[in-house]
């Protein structure tokens, strides 16, 4: 082999830019100290552990993706349930129609309806478990499944994120009081931060004071009235990671956010001691392995020293929250699909030894599409590979004492406060969205990464280096099954369906009951009060999406819709 | 939505290109990279940014006198949308002159069908926008010694 072959070509800095010395040593580690910044496992600052025995006792939770992009290639969830593939909790993402609070009609959907994932827009939908008389059931399969998923008590987790996630949340609240299901029961997680999705300018749909007070309301109800479910992770900084963003900064923006939810929780009238460990750190699991090692292992540290510092709370009193992570998708790659099992398997194990209690990996398909079963077998085979046969579960935060990995930790937390710090002494996340400021770092940080690319000082294999590697082709279930139309018929035949099934429901149901209900919502919001309870009624009076989000519209000022290109029912009498 | 017109740093007459998203897909670090990379590379981008309805995307291509159109899709929902586009565009009796760009996720499989609609492009994931930027303009300076008013 030549000498230039075996030249490593990435530049000698991490993922986020930080400058990798040749070694370390005990020089780079001279101001740890042990209680102070390590701590044993699940003792204050929590840096080593949610959990005194972490995977001792009990295995991280798999996230598994729930219908993706209409069925392509899965099979049902209820099937998945029954084989036992899915055991703990299974992820409801959200069609792009139901993060625009619009109804599958709204004239910006059109071909992609259902194409995030199956959409869900009303009791109906649900048809026999809901107590609703719905023959077409176009949604059958979906329904059917997380249906299932409430009745055995399965965490749901409502991974919309912008703030949207109120909808359904509400929604599967309702159901489960049709199906007479205890809500103190109701198991479940929402990501529900629609103030990253201003900053990275994807998903911001609605306008930011709407989404604010959604997804405050939300989360103050359900800190209320749901024990089992945690009503935001407090920042979804997977989302702002994948924008292009580095590892200090998503630590700061998400610690950011959560700052801006706590203290406006706190001024509604909730104590930061019963509420400031309930949202789950829920950070994106990157390729570049002890930077995302160190970025787990300095959240929670983080998250520790706010609660004393902003918080004044006693050490002792402090509880870690459960940490997380959502494989990166940007680390996959088109060329040569079957490398990103490799990428899993390496992100998945930095996120065990940053200590995760909980993580959902890509499949190998991800730039393709969403994932056949074929790929939910190969990660849950990663994930029992981890477990089982490496042994690195077996001791809790293995690399701790590493020179490289404490240094790594402090040099990212430093870089993350430094950047909190500064977001807070603008005025923090709304007045630095304001300003434009914070959202011209993710810009920045998306061209950064992209030239990064492009000059090869970061290296994808079989994209910008090692092409060879790619002509072989090594023969995969890449699905695209899918129907995505032709020039003839635009719509799939089950595009159609739904949009039958919505037109059906607008007929069929008691309109008088459904408006009703709409115009408490619409007082509700009027006088400035909490709506989750009067959405969940409203769902249960067969309101639609669309109609529910444009009621809320109404009662804050707003037109009924956000571009103008729906008219509010006439049968409405609102606003 | 604002228009964002981003001016190349040379002086010639420039390839004109409007960057945009169809419909809800917000898939915006894309089309930040396109816009920074389209105009390192000397051509003039008007940025019209996500939500726009086809009729919006065509008017405002015609209204600026556009050379094409570079449409970014990650929602599958592409055949539809661009089945929109080209309709509209041979309505307004435009879809010799402006030439229709479209790249993102875009399975194989639907290539050809794109191309028999008159779609360019399909350049996807891991691809310098340098590349993107010479595509773009060798399709334009082919379309327009098409019409003769090439070089
Ligand atoms: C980052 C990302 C996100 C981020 C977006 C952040 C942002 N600000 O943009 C977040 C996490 C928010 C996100 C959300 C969602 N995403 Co997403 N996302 C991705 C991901 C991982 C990378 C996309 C990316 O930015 N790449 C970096 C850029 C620079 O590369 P690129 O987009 O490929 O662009 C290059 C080329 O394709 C080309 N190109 C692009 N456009 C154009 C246009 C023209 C004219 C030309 C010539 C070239 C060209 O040039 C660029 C430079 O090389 C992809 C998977 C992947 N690895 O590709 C999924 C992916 C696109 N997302 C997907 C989905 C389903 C979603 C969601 C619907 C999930 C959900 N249910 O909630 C939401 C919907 C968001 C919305 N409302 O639009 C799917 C799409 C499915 C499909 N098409 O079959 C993908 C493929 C992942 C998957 N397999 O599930 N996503």
């Amino acid at each position: 082999m030549t000498a230039e072959r075996r030249t490593i070509r990435s530049a000698p800095v991490t993922q986020s830019g930080i400058p990798i010395k040749v070694v370390y040593g005990p020089g780079d580690v001279r101001t740890l100290d042990y209680e102070r910044d390590l701590g044993e496992p699940g003792r204050f600052p929590f840096t080593r552990g949610t959990y005194p025995e972490q995977y001792r006792r009990r295995r991280w939770v798999s996230g598994v993706p729930g219908e993706g992009a209409m069925y392509s290639g899965q099979k049902p969830i209820t099937q998945l349930i029954e084989e036992g593939l899915i055991d703990s909790g299974i992820r409801k993402g959200a069609d792009y129609h139901v993060l625009a609070c619009v109804d599958p009609d709204h004239p910006l959907v059109k071909y992609d309806l259902g194409r995030g994932c199956p959409p869900l827009f009303a009791l109906w939908n649900f048809g026999d478990d809901a107590g609703r008389p719905n023959p077409r059931k176009a949604l059958r399969r979906t329904a059917e499944g997380y249906a299932l998923a409430v009745k055995r008590g399965l965490v749901l987790e409502f991974g919309h994120a912008n703030g949207s996630d109120i909808f359904h949340t509400t929604l599967f609240c309702a159901l489960c009081e049709e199906m007479g299901r205890p809500l103190a029961e109701f198991r479940g997680n929402s990501v529900n931060d629609p103030l990253a999705h201003y900053i990275i300018r994807c998903m911001a749909y609605q306008p930011l004071p709407l989404m604010w007070k959604l997804a405050l309301d939300w989360m103050e109800w359900a800190f209320g009235h749901l024990p089992k479910f945690r009503p935001t992770n407090g920042g979804c900084a997977y989302d702002m990671r994948e924008s292009g963003i580095d590892s200090c900064q998503e630590l700061a923006f998400r610690f950011a956010n959560y700052i801006e939810y706590m203290d406006e929780l706190c001024r509604r009238g909730l104590r930061i001691d019963e509420i400031g460990h309930r949202p789950a750190i829920a950070l994106c699991g990157e390729i570049d392995f002890f930077e995302t090692i160190a970025k787990l292992r300095a959240a929670r540290r983080m998250h520790a020293r706010i609660a004393v510092e902003r918080y004044g709370m006693d050490p002792k009193a402090v509880k870690c929250p459960p940490v997380n992570t959502n494989l990166a998708g940007t680390a996959m790659t088109k060329q040569q699909p079957i490398f990103n099992v490799v990428r899993s398997a390496i992100q998945a194990l930095a996120s065990v030894l940053g200590g995760v209690n909980g993580m959902e990996l890509k499949a190998y398909t991800e730039v393709m599409s969403s994932s056949p079963t074929a790929a939910l077998v190969i990660n849950r085979g990663i994930e029992a590979i981890i477990a089982e046969e490496t042994g690195v579960c077996q001791t809790v935060d293995p690399l701790a004492g590493s020179y490289y990995v404490e240094w790594l930790t402090h040099r990212v937390e430093d870089g993350a406060r430094k950047i909190l710090d500064e977001i807070l002494s603008k005025g923090g996340v709304r007045a630095c969205l304001e300003s434009g400021w914070i959202q011209g770092l993710v810009e920045e940080g998306a061209k950064r990464r992209q030239r990064e690319l492009e000059e090869g000082q970061r290296v994808l294999v079989g994209v910008n280096a090692y092409e060879s590697l790619v002509e072989p082709e090594i023969p995969l279930p890449l699905l695209d099954t899918l129907d995505r139309g032709s020039p003839e018929a635009p719509y799939s035949a089950l595009q159609r369906e739904i949009l039958a099934e919505l037109a059906e429901l607008r007929v069929r149901r008691d309109t008088v009951k459904t408006g009703r209900a709409l115009h408490e919502l619409y007082r509700v919001t009027r006088e400035g009060k909490n709506v989750v309870r009067a959405m969940i009624d409203a769902w249960k009076a067969d309101a639609t999406l669309g109609e529910i989000a444009g009621t809320i519209r109404m009662g804050l000022g707003l037109p009924w819709d956000e571009w103008g290109m729906v008219q509010k029912p006439e049968w409405l009498h609102v606003g | 939505m604002r228009i964002i017109r981003a001016r190349p740093v040379a002086e010639h007459k420039a390839v004109k290109v409007l960057l945009a998203k169809l419909g809800l897909d917000d898939h915006t670090r894309p089309l930040y990279v396109l816009a920074q990379g389209l105009r390192d590379a000397g051509l003039e981008v008007i940025f019209l940014g996500t939500h726009n309805t086809p009729e919006r995307v065509v008017r405002v291509a015609l209204e600026e006198d556009v050379d094409a159109i570079t449409l970014s899709f990650h929602t599958l929902g592409h055949i539809g949308w661009l089945t929109e586009v080209m309709g509209l565009l041979r309505v307004r009796e435009a879809a010799e002159r402006v030439a229709v760009f479209a790249g993102g996720i875009i399975p194989e499989d639907d290539w050809p069908t794109l191309a028999a609609m008159g779609v360019k492009g399909f350049h996807g994931p891991g691809t310098p926008v340098a590349t993107i930027a010479e595509g773009v303009r060798r399709e334009v300076e082919r379309k327009k010694k098409g019409q003769g008013e090439g070089p």
